[in-house]
């Protein structure tokens, strides 16, 4: 709370300078008095006493809040530290036009879509990894970044019912990871990092390529799994084609690669919705690091607690004017 | 103007001849002994029937007590207090019961006089002991012209005696008696040669006729200060309360100090009450 205090600012002084005037409800005298032959004839009552000082205190409470609003107060910015248990996951999802079909092929009418399975797995997913930083990249033909690596659920939800649009264009896996993997960058290894990478299929990776990615996660110590939504008769991760292609079953190569990385890595074959899920609570298991982040909290706008003092302050003293009495008697005393 | 008939239990020592006992021997009305016809020789005063009770038988007369006329002052609190408007201006209200005294004291053939006072004695609506008649309109215009401008009290209660005579007079000491115990105490001990009548003035307004809820802040018209109320129906019982015990501590003030019992006047002056008040207890 102390702390609080500190991050107090105001936008301006010179309203300061004006609060003497909050001493001015004890200098005035009430115009409304009536004229008594004797107080010594009225009882001592400290409640009337109060109720003197109260209106008096109010009055006073009533300026000053005004003067400290009008110097427009306000909470600076502030960084939290947090603590979680979980990880720092970059989910890298596929969009390419192939997500579209079913897990049969031939998409049938009313069977899920593997984008749909992938996207009812990982809300489902976002939803109960309360404690994990969560960013989202989807990629296709180039990388988009949806939400940053952060404690935003929302945003990443959202990215996910985005993705309700369809799918296009081809399957970027290398350019998808490499943004996922800059997220890491400069940032303080305080939970494990997961890059958790969603796709249908995979695209050639060069040498070139392969090199600075491995660099990458060498680098960001970022482990990674990859659920890898089969088709039908899609290319087996394990299994070798006869030929001697990486062209064509790149899933193959890229598996094979992302052995040689150096990094923890794990690779799910989900050839149906359920087997997707399954990989998703396996992952799940694996995080539980603890885990230490800053979360940034606004600046908050302080004068609204003035206003509401001062409102409080003037509903006192007009309650307290409204029980004034008026006239003693018609013909009487008078003022 | 409603004269009242007042009676004293005391004889007076002196004066012009009126309708109140005295301790002169002379006149024929208050009857004193029976003397023998030679220590007082009036022949026509003799009494046969008490000659023939004494032994040695010799002549005896009646003698008689003189009846003198007495003086009544009005002393008159002239304290901003007196200026309070309830039912009754309370000035106005001092100014007909002076009217009254002065009219009653001329009707039964006494003198008048009045002295006011605040915090000094107010010289004027001093008004001398007269026989004359119509002192009764020329003191009710005094009064009448009397402005009442810087809040002030009472201190001067105490120095009436100098304006009063030394010879034990009636005076009614006209007042709502919210002074100091101390000087209303020293003011009695100073008129102790004197047959008092307090006569208490306090106008319901004041004491019960409040409003029953509400916050005022009510201002002492002596110039004692401010006080915030918020009256409420436990707040005027204790206010009535405070009024009744002020009576019964008045009552026993003068009771002490040995003047009459004291005269309540609320909101208007009643002669007839007045009356029987005055001939309940004649004072001594």
């Amino acid at each position: 709370m102390l702390d609080l205090l500190h991050e107090l600012r105001c936008h301006e002084v010179w309203p300061l300078y004006l609060l003497p005037l909050a001493l001015l409800p004890w200098w005035v005298k009430a115009d409304a008095q009536f004229q008594y032959p004797s107080i010594s004839m009225m009882p001592h009552d400290p409640f009337c006493v109060w109720v003197e000082r109260v209106w008096r205190i109010a009055a006073t409470l009533l300026l000053t809040s005004l003067l400290l609003a009008m110097c427009r107060p306000y909470l600076a910015e502030q960084k939290v530290d947090r603590y979680g248990k979980g990880a720092h996951i970059m989910v890298v999802l596929d969009r390419s036009g192939s997500m579209n079909d079913d897990f049969a092929d031939r998409p049938e009418q009313g069977s899920a879509s593997k984008m749909a399975a992938a996207r009812r797995v990982l809300t489902e997913f976002t939803e109960n990894s309360r404690q994990d930083l969560i960013g989202m990249i989807t990629f296709s033909t180039s990388p988009m970044l949806v939400a940053a690596l952060g404690n935003d659920r929302k945003a990443v939800l959202s990215g996910l019912s985005a993705t309700e649009a369809g799918g296009m264009g081809f399957t970027a896996v290398d350019k998808g990871l490499a943004m996922a993997l800059d997220f890491f960058e400069g940032k303080p290894v305080t939970g494990s990092r997961v890059v958790l990478l969603v796709s249908d299929g995979a695209a050639h990776l060069d040498a070139k390529t392969q090199d600075f990615l491995r660099n990458g996660f060498v680098r960001q110590q970022a482990s990674l799994f990859w659920i890898y939504l089969r088709s039908k008769n899609g290319a087996s991760l394990t299994e070798k084609l006869e030929e001697d292609d990486d062209q064509a079953a790149p899933e193959y190569a890229l598996n094979q690669y992302f052995q040689t990385l150096g990094v923890p890595y794990q690779a799910y074959m989900a050839e149906d919705p359920a087997q997707v899920k399954a990989a998703m609570q396996s992952i799940a298991k694996l995080k539980n690091k603890p885990v230490k982040y800053q979360e940034v909290i606004a600046r908050k706008d302080m004068g609204y607690l003035c206003y509401a003092i001062a409102l409080f302050a003037s509903v006192v003293m007009f309650g307290l004017y409204l029980t004034e009495v008026r006239t003693w008697r018609i013909h009487s005393i008078g003022k | 103007m409603e004269a009242f008939y007042y009676h004293i239990a005391w004889r007076s020592r002196g004066g012009r001849v009126g309708g109140h006992p005295t301790k002169i021997t002379g006149g024929h009305a208050d009857f004193n002994a029976h003397v023998p016809l030679m220590q007082s020789f009036n022949p026509k005063r003799l009494d046969l029937r008490a000659s023939l009770k004494t032994v040695p038988k010799q002549l005896m007369v009646r003698t008689f007590h003189e009846r003198y006329a007495i003086q009544a002052y009005a002393v008159v609190d002239m304290s901003t207090s007196m200026n309070f408007v309830g039912h009754q201006h309370k000035w106005q209200l001092s100014t007909e019961i002076v009217q009254a005294i002065a009219w009653s004291a001329i009707c039964n053939g006494d003198t008048f006089g009045c002295v006011g006072a605040d915090d000094v004695l107010r010289m004027d609506v001093y008004e001398p002991s007269t026989y004359r008649a119509v002192v009764v309109e020329d003191i009710a215009s005094k009064m009448r012209s009397v402005q009442f401008t810087q809040p002030v009290g009472i201190n001067a209660l105490p120095s009436v005696s100098e304006l009063l005579p030394a010879r034990r007079s009636l005076i009614f000491l006209i007042s709502d008696f919210y002074m100091d115990e101390a000087l209303l105490i020293q003011s009695l001990q100073n008129l102790t040669a004197h047959d008092v009548v307090p006569i208490v003035i306090w106008d319901s307004a004041e004491i019960t006729d409040l409003p029953d809820w509400g916050w005022m802040r009510v201002n002492d018209m002596e110039g004692k200060g401010t006080r915030s109320v918020f009256l409420r129906p436990a707040l005027k019982q204790a206010i009535k309360n405070t009024y009744r015990t002020r009576q019964q501590r008045l009552t026993q003030l003068f009771n002490t100090a040995g003047t009459r019992p004291p005269f309540f006047v609320l909101n208007q002056f009643n002669s007839e009450a007045m009356t029987r008040h005055m001939l309940e207890d004649s004072g001594c």
